[in-house]
This record gives C-alpha cells, structure tokens and sequence, in this order.
C-alpha cells in the first residue's frame, strides 16, 4: 500500500527548544519517521526550511511571548491542516508564564532592576491556543518519545491521536508506588495533571510537580487545594503550585475553596 | 479440612520450597507506611503482618496494561500475543483478597465467557493466604470477607509456635505431602492458640453492623445532599478504584507501530471516576458532573453478585486508606443509614 509522505513542520516559538530536542532524541525511529514524513521545517535540526509550502500537520513548540512569536503561529496556522501545541509552553504557556498575574513591566523590573534595559517589544507568555486554533494537545515538558510517534502514526493512518484525560495517580498506582501525598503530605498534584509520563517523579519519590499541564476535561484543583490546605500547607505555596506549569488556568474556584475553609 | 504445622524455625524453609512450583510474590514493606505484593528475592523481606497491600492481587491475573491483538497494515492478518505464563505463587494473601479474585472470576471466568489471559493466569497461579489483624480501615467481617472456605491453596494462621495451615485444595495437599520433613502434626494447643487468635481477630474489627438492606439505603438516599458535600472533596484522582480488588473496568486502544507495518489494541485500567469512562459516542455521557461518578461507585460496589450472592465491596479498606482527600466510604454509608430523608 503506497501512502502519501505525510508534510511535517516543527515550528518554535518562544521556548527551550527541549520538545525538539525529544524529537531528535527518537534517534533510530526517527530514520523509520522520515521514511513516511517530509520535515519541511525543523528549526532546531535544520536551517533549509521550508516554510512557504503547505503541512498536513505542523507542531509547534513554545509560548506566544513576542510579536514575532504571534505572527509565526497565525503563519503556520494558515498554512497546516492540523496544528499541535507542543508541550507545555504552547500547551499552558510555560513555566515562563508563571507570573501572568502582575504586569511584564513589574517582572522585569523586579528581576533585573531599574537599570536595565530592553530592546525587544516581548511581553506576558502564552499559550498557542490564546492566538490561533489547535487542534491536537501533545502535553510536557518535554513530551514523551512515545507521543511524537503516536501522533505521527495516527496521523498518517487517517485516524488521530486521542486525547488523555486521566491523572497521573492513575499511572502510579498502577506502577505500584507508594501516595506522597497521604504518606509525607507532600504538594504532589499528580491527582489533577495530565497523565502519560507513568508519574515518573513518583517513581523516584518525588511528588509531581504537574509538568504536563492540569487535565482538560475536568477541573478538580479546587479539591486539591483543600486537600493540601488539610496537611497544613500555606495557601499563596498551595496557589504557587497550581501556577508552575499553567499559568492561565483560571484559580478563582480554588481561591474561592480555600477562602470558605 | 484437614490442619498442619509448621514450626517458627521452618517458615523460611517453606517460603524457598514455594520456590519450587513458580515465582514467588509476597508482600513486602514498600515505604515507611506502605506494602504490596513483590517478587520474594529474600525470605527475610517478607512481611507478615500487614494491613493490606496497595495493590490488591489482582494486578497478577488482570495485568494493569497489556496488549490484546495486533493487526497487520499491509496484509491485514491477526494475530493475539503468544503468552507464555509460567506458574507462580501469591504468598500473604488476605481472606478479603481472597474473596475479591473469586468476585473477579464469576464476572472473568462466567461459563463461555472467559477472559482468556485472566483466566490462563489463574490456573497457572498458587494461592497461600494469611490471617490477618484488622486496621481501623478494615470492615470485611461486615462484608463476609474476613474467613474464606475456599479459593486457596494454602492459609496460614498464627499460633504459638508458628502457623496453623488450612489445606484448600489437591496442590495444597501435594505441597504438604511433598514436603512433609516441613510440617507438623497439630496439637490440642495448637488448636486453642488458634482459636483464641480468631476470637482476639473478630473482636478487632472495627465496625460491627449489618449490611444487608445498603442496597436499598442507596437507592433511597440517591438525592442526599451528601453526595454533593463529599463529591467536592473528591480529586477525581481514581485511586479509589485503582486499588480496589473488584474493580474491573478497563479502557481500550489503538497504536500503530513506528514503521506502520502493524497496529496493536491495548488494554488498560480504567475508573469510574474518569470523566470520559462514562463518554460515548456523539459527544453524550452517561455521568458528566463529578457527583455522577462519585455515587457511581457507592452503587456499582454494593451492587449485588449473584454467582456468589454477596456484594462486590469486599472491605478491605483500601478506597478509604489510599484516598489522599481522606474520604471515608464508611462514614458515608453509616452517614446514609442514619439520615433522614424528611425534614420536619
């Protein structure tokens, strides 16, 4: 059966680059990807990019920081059939969006001082979604290797790749481990995060510290937070929390919740 | 029934001789609160006293991921994994355990129904249970789970000088024959130290009702206000289920290989507690709102089992135990029974 080459671009925006790192990082798979996708652009990987033709799926990685940032995605936007938030920048707008609730001006004064100055017209990170429309969440920081080839196959098959809803508890009970949360009481929100890294820090007794982003389909931080009001957590560290990796998600029902306790 | 010794000093000595007929699993401390079933490397890591693992056995026979049949892109063939299960021996099982795989095998193993890769695994699986000392969390006697006639092979409990063993079936039998340098006849002693030890056991349990009309407790309280109170509390978080010895639903999957030369279906644990466990197709589902799905799983375990005529809910205590919101499925259900539904 002759299939179609599929046309990939893999886009950044304003990021670390480490989604595409993981993506080079599929190594060997990556030779039997390429037998099936034309990368048109790759930016971390190549400088002979391709960005004027048209993609079947263009993937995108890091947050909406800058004009130029904007501009591109609306590009890519226009030019893909389907378009991918890669990780959690584009997905959440990043750990850099963490202060999205004081203005870019105090940041940056209150990070480098008075003194210093700025060229570049940048300002508040985020996500991908706030400026064009995607179709398709592929969550961490970074993703997994697993999910760049479940997204690429799926793709090419004519299917698509589905969503995950489920925690990352899910993942680390059925790994076996031990509940930070009820042992040490510790501020893991694996309970409210997306799942699909089998709760690797978990697994190494660390409680989660949400890097793939809170689950879409439901929101339970509200009861999260009580939960971690119960082991005598204090509320701006509780706040702090939820804020690491998803700086826009609206926390009123948890500012409410910890209020009315 | 018949009842053997065995002596203090042989217990390690029995735990190698299970060796003998497959891989041993036994339960192990895991953390400073925490146990659950791993493969024995040392007689002297196993634990047994525990109040309950957090993974109940049936992670052996209904394996928490696995792979139902692949399918050929290119020449459209099927084909199911070859699985080649040897046999093994689960150690420290807990009679409420016990009782949970046989509610597992009258829905996995119904006549001309079986599931093939639970029902392989339980023939090729041993079974050694142990008495165990209920925790605050524990309500098994109210469930009937806290004594098993069956499903074992083998069932330790302590008295002075060891363990009394119950023989439960033809391998158990072959394992004492076996071995008989091991094991011990039983004295009058014996059998007092054992009794006494039960009688200690059953005064230990914590709540001491009946349960017997919780059917029609829930069905009458489907409007409480509890479920809404506690429904806020709750993370959605599915441990509950997770860990539960009779929980049982799973979700499925598709995955094409990277070199789009075959596709595989997977299966993996699913809970109720999952906003899409209850979605279908066109977008609809059957418990959108967290309350749904929360008072699902107080009806889906207290739901009736008619091969065994008990409910699903065996009271280990785990949902409660393993909730990191600190839920208390008894304190709900107690809470219901008392309720009034009319205000004055």
């Amino acid at each position: 059966m002759e299939r179609r080459k599929l046309k990939v671009g893999i886009w950044a925006l304003t990021g670390c680059y480490g989604c595409q790192l993981n993506f080079v990082n599929l190594e060997d798979d990556l030779l039997k990807i390429v037998q099936n996708v034309d990368l048109e652009v790759f930016y971390m990987a190549t400088r002979a990019n391709n960005e004027e033709t048209n993609f079947d799926v263009s993937f995108i990685e890091g947050s909406v920081t800058t004009p130029e940032d904007e501009e591109e995605a609306k590009k890519a936007r226009e030019r893909s059939k389907y378009v991918v938030a890669l990780g959690n920048c584009a997905v959440n707008g990043g750990v850099q969006g963490f202060n999205s609730t004081q203005d870019f001006e105090t940041n940056i004064r209150t990070v480098y001082g008075d003194d210093a100055h700025f060229h570049l017209p940048f300002g508040l990170s985020k996500p991908l979604d706030s400026v064009i429309k995607v179709d398709f969440y592929l969550y961490g920081c970074p993703p997994e290797k697993k999910d760049y080839i479940y997204f690429l196959t799926t793709l090419l098959l004519g299917t698509w790749p589905e969503d995950w809803t489920i925690p990352v508890c899910a993942e680390c009970r059925l790994k076996g481990n031990p509940c930070v949360i009820i042992e040490r009481g510790e501020p893991c929100v694996g309970p409210i995060t997306v799942a699909g890294c089998e709760a690797r820090c978990p697994s190494h007794n660390v409680a989660c510290i949400g890097c793939r982003g809170p689950l879409k389909v439901v929101d339970n931080s509200d009861a999260m937070a009580l939960t971690f009001k119960g082991k005598e957590l204090p509320t701006d560290r509780i706040l702090d929390r939820m804020r690491l990796f998803s700086a826009y998600k609206d926390l009123s029902k948890v500012e409410e919740a910890l209020r009315n306790v | 029934m018949r009842y053997t010794k065995l002596r203090k000093e042989n217990f390690h000595e029995f735990l190698r001789v299970l060796e003998r007929y497959g891989k041993v699993y036994a339960p192990h401390r895991i953390s400073e609160k925490f146990y659950d079933f791993r493969e024995m490397r040392d007689p002297n890591d196993v634990v047994t006293e525990y109040p309950r693992t957090v993974m109940p056995p049936k992670k052996f026979f209904f394996e928490p991921l696995s792979e139902l049949f692949k399918v050929g892109l290119r020449d459209f063939s099927y084909s199911t994994p070859e699985e080649d299960i040897q046999p093994f021996v689960i150690f420290g099982v807990h009679a409420y355990d016990i009782k949970g795989l046989m509610i597992l095998d009258s829905v996995y193993m119904e006549p001309g129904l079986e599931e093939k890769q639970y029902a392989v695994r339980r023939q090729k699986a041993l079974i050694v249970g142990i008495s165990d000392m209920p925790d605050q969390y524990n309500f098994s006697n109210v469930r009937n789970a806290d004594w098993v006639d069956e499903g074992f092979d083998l069932f330790l409990h302590p008295i002075e000088e060891g363990w009394l063993i119950r023989v439960g079936s033809p391998t158990g039998h072959k394992i004492i024959d076996d071995n008989s340098q091991l094991f011990h006849g039983t004295t009058l002693k014996d059998i007092d130290d054992f009794k006494e030890h039960e009688k200690r056991r059953q005064l230990s349990f914590p709540m001491c009702m009946s349960l017997s009309d919780v059917r029609y407790v829930l069905e009458v309280n489907w409007n409480n206000p509890i479920w809404e109170e506690e429904a806020k509390r709750c993370l959605g978080c599915g441990n509950c289920t997770m860990t539960c010895p009779t929980c049982r639903c799973y979700e499925v999957w598709d995955e094409p290989d990277v070199e789009l030369s075959s596709a595989s279906r997977f299966r993996r644990w699913d809970s109720c507690q999952f906003h899409d466990h209850g979605l279908v197709a066109g977008g609809e589902n059957f418990r959108e709102h967290k309350v749904d799905r929360f008072r699902h799983r107080y009806n889906c375990k207290n739901s009736y089992v008619k091969a065994l005529h008990c409910d699903f809910c065996v009271g280990c205590g785990r949902c409660t135990a393993f909730c990191p919101a600190g839920i208390s499925y008894m304190g709900i259900i107690t809470h219901l029974m008392e309720a009034k539904v009319h205000e004055d």
